[in-house]
C-alpha cells in the first residue's frame, strides 16, 4: 500500500474556543455538532456549532451551573435528539437543544463528578428501551432509563468494605435483540467489568494493569463482537467478545499504541473493523482489525476459546502538543470526524479512502 | 557485528563526519516530549479536578531493557571502541553505516534507531533515514518506524484528489444547510458503491474462514425492524445500519449473521443493494434458491444489475440450470465485453452443458471437479463485481441497447434448433438440451466425438447433443424398450451403473416419439436411469430424469424418492424436504424419508434458524387416489433405496437375485390380496419374509392377510415384528389394533388406535375403529361389574343355578355362532351330553325315561321330535314303560303336531298307534283336560287331512276311537 493508497487524516477545520472542552459530540443526521466543557469561572458550557462552507459557526451557547464532562444522543430518538450530559457535580441532565434552559430530564445520579456516560436504544442503534449509562468518580455505574424519575434502573456499585474505584468510562453493547444489553465499565486501576443488564449480573472481569481510560464495543446493536479499551500506559487492548472460555476469558490481543495515554477509542460507524484511537501527545492512530483465520478453537478440555486476531495501524497523525480527550466520528458521513483537545480547540478531521480498506 | 568492530570508526563514508567519542558526548540532548498531564494541567488547573488522575511522566518505549542488548554490548571491549550509548548501552561503533547496512537484527536496529532520533549521541539526518530505511526493508511493520506525523493538509494530495474531498465535503454542507434533516443523497451512493466492493474484496480474503462457533444469539435476532412510526427517511437511516452491520458480518465470515441483517435492512427499506448482498451471502451458504429469489428481486428492481446477473448465473449453474446461466451471462458479456469472470464462468457453464448432454460421461469424481470449478468461480465472480464497480455501476441505456440483439440472438439459436430436431419428438429441443442426452458417452458409439465437436461449437450443442441415440449404441438398437430395460436393470443390479444408464437411455429414445401412450413406460425407464445416476453420483442428471419422470407421472413414489436424495447430497435441503415430505404423504411407512426429514430439519434448523419453514416451497398436496395407487409399488422403495450405494457394489450378484425373488413373491402376493385368496397371498408373503426379513410392509400386508381370516394371533404377532422395524408403522398399528379387538382386547387395541390417531389424524377408520372399540370396551366393563354383582349373589343363595348361566352365556354370546342350542336350564351339561346320546337312540326305557324328562324339563318339542323321530313306534311301549305323564304325553303330542305330521304323517299314525297300546294309556286319558284333548284331536285331523299310503282314513277313524276323541 503506498502513501497515496493508505487513509489519511486531514484537519479540515480547527477552532480554538475559549473554555476548556472534555467533550464533543455530532448531533446525528446533521452538519452539527455539540461541545460541552468549563469555562475559566467554574460554570459549564454546551456550544453548537455547524459546518458552514467550510468553517464552522456557532449556533448556539448555553451557559450551565456546573462544568459538563461529558455527553450523548445515545439514547434520543432522531426525532427530538435531546442531548443527555453529566456534569462535575453528578447531575445526569437531558436537554432539549432548542429550549436549553430548563432540562427535560434532570437527576442527581452521583456523589461525585459524572466522568462518563454513554446511551442506547435511541437514534435506531440497539433494540429495547432507550436507557443511559453514567460512571462517577464515586464508583458507582448506574444505568437510567429517561422515562422514570429520580431513580437509576440498574446500579452497579462495589460492595460494602470494597475500594471504591473512580470510573472512568463506561460502555454499551450487546443490544442485539429486545432483551440482551450489557455494560461494560472500565476503572481507574485497571479493572474492567462486564455486567448482564439482562440477567443483572457481573459476566466478565478482567484487569489491563493500568487505568482503563476508555471503553467501546465495535457495535452496540450487535451481538458483541469486540472491544477496545485504552489504557494509561499507551496501551490499548481489543478483546474478541464472540467466545467467552469459562476460565480464561476473551481473547485479546494488545497493542503499544502511543508514547502517552490512549484517551479515547471510537470506532468508525460504518465499518467495526476500523478505530481511531486518540492518544496524550495529540496524535491519533487509525486503526484496522483483521481476524484470524478461525475465530474461536478448542482448548485441550474441548471447551471453545476465541481466538485473538491482529491489529495493524493505517494512519497516524500529531495534531496537537496536548492530549485529545474527545473523539466523534460523524454517524451520517463516512470519514468526517470531530475531536477535541485541551489546547482548547476542536477540530474537523477527514479521514480518506475509508471504503477501500 | 565483530566486522562493524573491526573497521576503522573514522572512515565512515558519507557520514559527513567523523563520530568521536568527544562530540557523543558534546551532543545535545534532547529533552523527550513534554509530559501531557502536566501541560494540561498547567493550562487549566481546573481541569485537572475534573479528569481521572493519571500519572504525569508517560512511560516511553525506550525504557524497555533488553537482554540482548546487554550481551552486544560484551562483546566488545572498551579497549576497542569508544564506549556505548547510554541507553540501551550500544557500541557507538554501531552507530555506523556499514554496521547498519549488514546488521538483520531487527531489534538492534530499533534500538539503534531510537538512539539516533533522541539525539542524545548526536544528530545525523542521513544515517537516521538510512537506519529507517533499512529496518523497513527487515520489517515493514515494526513499531519504531511510526513516526509522529501531522496531519494531511492539501499539498497531501494530488490537485484532483483534494477537489474531490474538499469538494466532496463543501457538496455535504451546501445541501445541508437548506434542508437540514435530509442526508445527502451522495451519501447513499457513496455507501451502496463501496459496501459492494468492500464484500467481494473481503470475499477473497475470506475464503475459508470458518464460521463462528457461538451462534446462539443468530436465533435471538429478530428478522423484523419495527419500523411503525418511523418516517421514510429514519427507515433509510435504519436500513442503511442494518445493512452495514450486515457486510460486517459478511466480512467476517459469518454468512448466517450477515444474511439476517439484510433481511432486516430489507423489511426496513427495501434497496438493491440489501438484496444483492443478501443473495451473495446465500450463495456463500449454498442457499441457492433463496440467493435467486434475491437476484430476481434485484433486477426487478433494476432491470440489468451485472452483478445480479452474474450472481443469478451462480444460482442457475448450481441449480444446474445451465441453459438460463449462459443467458445470464451472455446479457453480463454485452454489457461488459471484458468482463473476465463473466468469460471465465461462461465457459465452465457451457462446458458444464457438455459433460451433462453425453449423460454418464463424467464419473462422480469428475463431477466433483467440477463443483470445485465453481467455487474458484464464484470467487472471481466477486472479483469481477467488484471491478465492474469501478467502471460504474450498470449502464442500463447500454444493457438494454446490448440487449436487443441478444434476443434476437436467442431467437435463431431457437429456430435451428428446432430444424435440426425436426425428426425429434415434439418434447422439443429446449428441454432437452439441458437434459443428459442419452446418446454420447464416454465409451459410447461413433456418434460420440461428433458430439463432443458440436459442443465445442458453443450454443448449438445444447440441442444437438441430445444425439439419436440409436447409432451410438449398436447393440442396443436391435432390442426393444423392454429388452433394453430388463438389461438396463440386470447392469444396474450388478452395479454396472453407467452401463445401465445408457440402456435406460436408449429405450428412453426408442419410447420417446411414441409419446403419452408410453407415459408410465418412459416414467420408470427416467426413473431408473435416475437411479444410476444417483449412484454415479451424477446429481444433476438425477434430478432432471426425477423431474421428467414425474412430469410424465405425477407424484410417483420411486422418482421423487430419488430426486430428494439427490437434492440432498447437492445440499440443496429445502427441496429436498419438500420431496421426502411429499413421499411421505403418498406412503408415510418408508423409514428411509423418515430419518431423512429427521436429518434435514435438524440441517435446516441450523441454517435457517427457527423460522427455517418459511424459507421452504409448499409442499405439493398428493391427491387422495394417488396413495392408493401407490401402495404397493410403494412398497418396494425401502430395500432398493435403503442400502447405501457402497453395499451395493460389493453384495453383487446374489443379492440382486435376491432382490428379484423377493420383488416377484411380493407382487404375486399382492395380486392374491387384491383377488382376496388370502391364504396364498399368505404363503407368498412367508416365502419373501425368508428372503428379507426385515422388511415392515411384508409383516403389515400379511397381517392383513391374517385379519381377513380371522387369525387374529398370527395378525398381531406380524404387526409386533412390523413395529420392530418401524416403530411409528401406521398401518401395523391399526391392524394390530384390528387384531386385539379381534381377540378381545379391546384395552390393547383402544392404546394402538389411539396411536394411529396420534401419528395421523387424517384416518377416518380408525376413529371410526376408536369409537366402536371404546362403546365394546365400555359394554365388557359393564358386564364384567354385573357378573361381579351376581357371583357375590351367588355366595347368599348358594342354590341359585343361573349365576353359572349368565357368564356362559355372555361368553357364549360373543364367542361363537353356535349357541342355539344352550338355552337349557341349569343342568346344562347334562343335557348337552343326552344331545349327544340322541344319536344312538335310547335302548332301554330308564335311558328313554332320562331323555324325556329332560326333554320335557326345557319343554323342547323339536328336542323331542328328534327323539321320536329316531325311536321305532314298535318300542314306545316297552320304553315309556309305565311312566307315561300327562305332561310328557302332551309333549309327545305336540311335538309331534307341530314338527312331525307335516313332514311324515305315517309316523306320526305309528306312534300314536303304538302310543295307544302302552302302558296307563287309558289312565291317562282319563286325567288329562280339556284343553288337551282339543290338541289330541287337531292332531288327528291334520293326519287325516294328510292321505297317505301308509294309513287309511278308516284307519285314523279306529285310533281316534281308541283316544276317545
Amino acid at each position: 500500500m503506498s502513501a497515496f493508497e493508505k487513509p489519511q487524516i486531514i484537519s479540515h477545520i480547527q477552532k480554538g474556543l475559549n473554555y476548556t472542552v472534555f467533550d464533543c459530540k455530532w448531533v446525528p443526521c446533521s452538519a452539527k455538532f455539540v461541545t460541552m466543557g468549563n469555562f475559566a469561572r467554574g460554570t459549564g458550557v454546551i456550544q453548537l456549532y455547524e459546518i458552514q462552507h467550510g468553517d464552522l459557526k456557532l449556533l448556539r451557547e448555553i451557559e450551565k451551573a456546573k462544568p459538563i464532562k461529558c455527553g450523548t444522543f445515545g439514547a434520543t430518538s432522531l426525532q427530538q435528539r435531546y442531548l443527555a450530559t453529566g456534569d462535575f457535580d453528578g447531575n445526569l441532565h437531558i436537554w432539549n437543544l432548542e429550549a436549553p434552559e430548563i432540562p427535560v430530564y434532570s437527576v442527581k445520579g452521583h456523589k461525585e463528578i459524572v466522568n462518563t456516560i454513554d446511551g442506547i436504544g435511541g437514534l435506531g442503534i440497539g433494540e429495547g428501551a432507550p436507557e443511559i449509562v453514567t460512571g462517577s468518580r464515586d464508583g458507582t455505574v448506574k444505568v437510567w432509563d429517561p422515562r422514570q424519575k429520580d431513580d437509576p434502573v440498574a446500579n452497579m456499585e462495589p460492595v460494602q468494605g470494597e475500594n471504591k474505584r473512580d470510573c472512568w468510562t463506561v460502555a454499551f453493547g450487546n443490544a442485539y435483540n429486545q432483551e440482551e444489553r450489557v455494560v461494560c465499565a472500565g476503572y481507574d486501576n485497571g479493572d474492567i467489568k462486564l455486567f448482564d443488564l439482562r440477567n443483572m449480573s457481573l459476566r466478565w472481569e478482567t484487569n489491563i494493569k493500568n487505568g482503563v481510560c476508555s471503553l467501546e464495543f465495535d457495535r452496540k446493536d450487535i451481538s458483541m463482537n469486540k472491544l477496545v479499551a485504552t489504557s494509561l500506559e499507551g496501551k490499548f487492548h481489543v478483546f474478541d467478545m464472540r467466545t467467552q472460555h469459562p476460565t480464561k476469558g476473551f481473547a485479546s490481543v494488545s497493542e503499544k499504541a502511543h508514547k502517552a495515554t490512549v484517551w479515547q477509542v471510537r470506532h468508525l460507524p460504518q465499518n467495526r473493523e476500523l478505530f481511531l484511537t486518540a492518544g496524550g501527545a495529540g496524535s491519533l492512530h487509525l486503526w484496522k482489525y483483521e481476524y484470524p483465520v478461525q475465530r474461536s478453537k478448542k482448548d485441550s478440555e474441548g471447551v471453545e476459546m476465541g481466538v485473538a486476531g491482529s491489529v495493524s495501524l493505517l494512519q497516524n497523525v500529531t495534531l496537537s502538543t496536548q492530549p485529545i480527550s474527545s473523539l466523534d466520528w460523524s454517524p451520517d458521513k463516512r470519514g468526517l470526524c470531530i475531536c477535541s483537545s485541551f489546547d482548547q480547540t476542536v477540530r474537523v478531521l477527514i479521514v480518506t479512502k475509508l471504503q477501500t480498506v | 557485528m565483530k566486522l562493524g568492530a573491526v573497521r576503522p570508526i573514522g572512515g565512515v563514508a558519507g557520514a559527513g563526519q567523523p563520530i568521536t567519542a568527544q562530540n557523543l558526548i558534546s551532543a545535545s540532548r534532547r529533552s523527550a516530549p513534554s509530559p501531557w498531564g502536566a501541560a494540561a494541567a498547567a493550562t487549566r488547573p481546573s481541569c485537572s479536578a475534573g479528569l481521572p488522575r493519571r500519572p504525569c511522566t508517560p512511560k516511553s518505549a525506550e525504557s524497555e531493557t533488553l537482554v540482548n542488548a546487554a550481551m552486544t554490548s560484551k562483546d566488545y571491549p572498551s579497549l576497542w571502541g569508544f564506549g556505548t550509548t547510554k541507553t540501551f548501552k550500544i557500541p557507538i561503533e554501531h552507530l555506523d553505516f556499514k554496521y547498519i547496512e549488514k546488521c538483520s537484527d531487527v531489534k538492534h536496529l530499533e534500538k539503534i534507531l531510537c538512539v539516533l532520533r533522541s539525539g542524545e549521541e548526536g544528530y545525523y539526518p542521513e544515517l537516521t533515514e538510512f537506519c529507517e530505511k533499512r529496518l523497513k526493508n527487515l520489517a515493514p511493520k515494526s513499531r519504531a518506524l511510526r513516526k509522529d506525523k501531522p496531519a494531511a493538509t492539501a499539498s497531501s494530495f494530488t490537485e484532483e484528489e483534494w477537489e474531490k474531498i474538499d469538494g466532496d465535503l463543501k457538496e455535504k454542507h451546501s445541501k445541508n444547510k437548506p434542508a437540514k434533516k435530509k442526508i445527502p443523497r451522495d451519501y447513499a451512493e457513496w455507501d451502496k458503491f463501496d459496501v459492494e466492493k468492500e464484500c467481494s474484496k473481503i470475499d477473497e480474503d475470506y475464503k475459508e474462514k470458518t464460521v463462528i462457533d457461538n451462534k446462539s444469539h443468530l436465533s435471538k435476532i429478530e428478522r423484523q425492524v419495527d419500523t411503525a412510526g418511523l418516517t421514510e427517511k429514519d427507515r433509510g437511516l435504519l436500513a442503511v445500519r442494518e445493512k452495514e452491520k450486515g457486510n460486517e458480518a459478511f466480512n467476517s465470515g459469518d454468512y448466517e449473521e450477515a444474511v439476517m441483517y439484510y433481511t432486516r435492512s430489507i423489511s426496513a427499506f427495501p434497496t438493491v443493494a440489501a438484496y444483492n448482498n443478501r443473495a451473495q451471502a446465500e450463495i456463500k451458504l449454498q442457499n441457492w434458491n433463496s440467493a435467486f429469489q434475491d437476484c430476481e428481486k434485484v433486477l426487478q428492481l433494476e432491470p440489468g444489475n451485472i452483478k445480479a446477473l452474474l450472481r443469478r448465473a451462480t444460482t442457475y449453474k448450481h441449480q444446474n440450470k445451465l441453459q438460463e446461466a449462459i443467458e445470464d451471462l451472455r446479457k453480463v458479456l454485452d454489457v461488459e465485453p471484458d468482463n473476465d469472470l463473466a468469460k471465465k464462468t461462461l465457459s465452465e457453464v457451457e462446458k458444464d452443458v457438455k459433460n451433462s448432454e453425453p449423460g454418464s460421461r463424467t464419473q462422480s469424481k469428475g463431477k466433483r471437479m467440477v463443483i470445485e470449478e465453481v467455487e474458484n468461480s464464484e470467487d472471481e465472480d466477486e472479483k469481477g463485481s467488484g471491478r465492474k464497480h469501478e467502471n460504474g455501476s450498470g449502464d442500463k441505456m447500454a444493457a438494454q441497447r446490448a440487449r436487443a440483439p441478444r434476443d434476437m440472438g436467442n431467437i435463431q439459436k431457437k429456430l435451428t434448433g428446432k430444424s435440426e430436431g425436426g425428426k425429434r419428438p415434439a418434447r422439443g429441443a429446449p428441454r432437452r438440451g439441458r437434459a443428459p442426452g442419452p446418446g454420447a458417452e464416454k465409451r459410447g458409439g461413433p456418434l460420440a466425438p461428433a458430439t463432443a465437436s458440436d459442443g465445442a461449437n458453443g450454443q448449438s450443442s445444447g440441442g444437438r447433443g441430445a444425439g439419436d441415440p440409436n447409432s451410438s449404441d449398436a447393440p442396443a438398437v436391435r432390442l426393444g424398450p423392454d429388452g433394453l430395460k430388463s438389461q438396463g436393470n440386470e447392469l444396474f443390479k450388478s452395479g454396472q451403473f453407467a452401463e445401465a444408464a445408457r440402456r435406460y437411455s436408449a429405450a428412453i429414445a426408442q419410447l420417446e416419439p411414441a409419446g403419452s401412450e408410453n407415459a408410465d413406460d418412459l416414467s420408470i425407464l427416467y426413473s431408473n436411469r435416475a437411479a444410476c445416476y444417483l449412484k454415479e453420483g451424477n446429481c444433476s442428471g438425477c434430478i432432471q430424469d426425477c423431474n421428467r419422470a414425474l412430469e410424465l407421472h405425477p407424484f410417483s413414489m420411486k422418482p421423487l424418492l430419488r430426486r430428494a436424495m439427490a437434492y440432498e447430497t447437492l445440499e440443496q435441503y429445502g427441496k429436498a424436504y419438500v420431496d421426502y415430505k411429499t413421499v411421505l404423504q403418498i406412503d408415510c411407512g418408508i423409514q428411509l424419508a423418515n430419518d431423512s426429514i429427521n436429518r434435514i430439519t435438524r440441517i435446516l434448523m441450523e441454517l435457517d434458524g427457527p423460522n427455517w419453514r418459511e424459507n421452504l416451497s409448499p409442499i405439493p398436496a398428493v391427491p387422495t387416489s394417488e396413495p392408493l395407487r401407490a401402495w404397493l409399488p410403494a412398497t418396494q422403495m425401502t430395500p432398493d433405496q435403503g442400502g447405501d450405494p457402497s453395499s451395493h457394489h460389493s453384495q453383487s450378484i446374489t443379492e440382486a437375485i435376491e432382490e428379484k425373488m423377493f420383488k416377484a413373491l411380493k407382487e404375486e402376493g399382492n395380486e392374491y390380496v387384491k383377488d382376496k385368496n388370502y391364504k396364498d397371498a399368505i404363503s407368498k408373503y412367508s416365502e419373501c419374509l425368508k428372503i428379507n426379513d426385515k422388511e415392515c410392509t411384508i409383516y403389515t400386508n400379511r397381517a392383513l392377510c391374517y385379519l381377513k381370516l380371522c387369525q387374529f394371533e398370527e395378525a398381531k404377532q406380524d404387526c409386533d415384528q412390523a413395529l420392530q422395524i418401524d416403530g411409528d408403522n401406521v398401518k401395523a398399528y391399526y391392524r394390530r389394533a384390528l387384531a386385539h379387538k379381534g381377540l378381545k382386547d379391546y384395552q390393547k387395541s383402544l392404546s394402538d388406535l389411539n396411536k394411529v390417531v396420534l401419528l395421523d389424524p387424517n384416518i377416518v377408520e380408525a376413529k371410526m375403529e376408536l369409537e366402536e372399540v371404546t362403546r365394546l370396551l365400555n359394554i365388557k366393563d359393564n358386564l364384567a361389574s354385573f357378573n361381579k354383582g351376581k357371583e357375590r349373589r351367588k355366595i347368599e343363595i348358594q342354590e341359585v343355578n343361573e349365576g353359572n348361566e349368565e357368564p356362559e352365556r355372555t361368553s357364549g354370546d360373543i364367542s361363537a355362532d353356535c349357541l342355539a342350542s344352550e338355552k337349557g336350564g341349569g343342568r346344562s351339561g347334562p343335557l348337552e351330553h343326552s344331545q349327544r346320546l340322541e344319536i344312538s337312540k335310547p335302548t332301554n326305557a330308564y335311558e328313554f325315561g332320562q331323555v324325556i324328562n329332560a326333554v320335557n324339563m326345557r319343554k323342547d318339542e323339536e328336542a323331542c321330535a328328534h327323539l321320536l323321530a329316531i325311536t321305532a313306534p314298535k318300542d314306545l311301549p316297552v320304553l315309556l314303560s309305565n311312566k307315561l305323564e300327562g305332561d310328557i304325553f302332551l309333549l309327545l303330542v305336540q311335538s309331534l303336531k307341530n314338527h312331525i305330521v307335516a313332514k311324515d304323517p305315517s309316523l306320526v299314525y305309528q306312534h300314536l298307534l303304538y302310543l295307544s297300546k302302552a302302558e296307563r294309556f287309558k289312565m291317562m286319558l282319563t286325567l288329562i283336560s280339556k284343553g288337551q284333548k282339543e290338541q289330541i284331536k287337531q292332531l288327528f285331523d291334520d293326519l287325516s287331512d294328510t292321505p297317505n299310503h301308509h294309513f287309511t282314513l278308516e284307519d285314523v277313524q279306529a285310533l281316534k276311537s281308541q283316544y276317545e276323541l
